[in-house]
């Protein structure tokens, strides 16, 4: 193989890592897995549980099921974009740890992906 | 004077949610429910928070068999349905011979005393490794029990009616036993083998 097109080769396989490498990080985010980013974002380093519940129903103006919250973080958790971390245990909690959620540096980039193509599909809707 | 309020869970609710959620997330979940109802029980009183738990747990309810079933491992889910064809053949050859019995067709013998309940031991066995597979690949040991406890039943019941004798019962619980362990370490047994 000439070594010009061997390069080719090369460049070829390098950019499609490259771009399996971009797909990753700009993973599809669902509506409520936004809204839970969302959350996480406006909450810190208080973001657990029903905090997050509670700011998603303060924000959305809709009732948010506990086991929905729970599955979205552990989904999250999964792709990268959140870290869990194990808190300390209060008797108000029957003794139990609270797990608090902080965003990933995926997270804030999928989250503002995901926030810019809402914005242009907005953006196309004001000619209607 | 402010009276500390009772903090009475409630308990079916609670239990609910202790078998329907991942265990990866239990703990700390209902260690929030807990937070939030006492919270709501000193603003809105006992009832409307007993009200608000439930509804908190069967709304949940549908999320945690959502996220069970889509982190099914899949491999385990071909053993088990393998299994499970071996337990339709089981059952329906024990259950065969048990329909011929109870509409008069008396059995030989030696099908009545040995056969018949080793093939039913067997399609038990095969049944109770199925569904144990099954629950394993869930990640659930209550589940497993209970799952054992209603296999185990209609069994004993059977060879009790049946007028089996001691030695056989112990010897088809012994099958059943070694079914349901060897179910439960089928999924184990196939990632190590990965």
């Amino acid at each position: 193989m000439p070594s010009g097109q061997a390069s080719l080769v090369c460049l070829t396989f390098y950019s499609n890592i490259n771009y399996i490498v971009i797909d990753m990080t700009h993973a599809h985010l669902g509506e409520f897995e936004c809204y839970t980013l969302s959350a996480i974002l406006g909450l810190g380093d208080r973001a657990y549980g029903v905090r997050i519940k509670e700011d998603i129903e303060a924000k959305t103006g809709r009732a948010v099921a506990i086991g929905a919250v729970y599955t979205t973080l552990s989904r999250l958790e999964k792709k990268g974009f959140v870290r869990a971390r194990t808190g300390e245990s209060t008797p108000v909690r029957g003794g139990r740890a609270k797990r608090y959620y902080c965003i990933q540096p995926a997270g804030r980039e999928a989250l503002k992906s995901a926030v810019l193509s809402m914005q242009t599909i907005l953006a196309n809707l004001e000619g209607l | 004077m402010k009276t500390t309020p009772c903090r009475k869970l409630p308990a079916i609710a609670g239990r609910l949610l202790w078998l329907i959620c991942p265990a990866q997330f239990r703990e700390h979940l209902l260690g929030d429910l807990e937070e939030a109802y006492v919270a709501l029980q000193e603003e809105r009183g006992a009832a409307k928070a007993r009200a608000w738990y439930w509804r908190e747990c069967l709304h949940s309810l549908p999320f945690f068999l959502i996220h069970r079933v889509a982190n099914v491992k899949w491999r385990a889910l071909f053993w088990s349905a393998l299994t499970g064809a071996a337990a339709a053949i089981g059952a329906s050859l024990g259950f065969f011979w048990i329909l011929k019995s109870v509409f008069g067709e008396t059995p030989p013998p030696i099908l009545a005393h040995w056969i018949l309940p080793l093939a039913c031991s067997l399609g038990c066995a095969a049944v109770g490794g199925f569904a144990a597979t099954l629950v394993h690949g869930a990640q659930n040991r209550v589940v497993l029990w209970l799952v054992a406890i209603v296999i185990l039943s209609p069994k004993i019941a059977y060879v009790v009616t049946f007028g089996q004798g001691i030695a056989p019962l112990a010897a088809s619980m012994c099958l059943v036993y070694a079914g349901i362990l060897a179910g439960a370490r089928m999924p184990r047994v196939v990632k190590l083998s990965r």
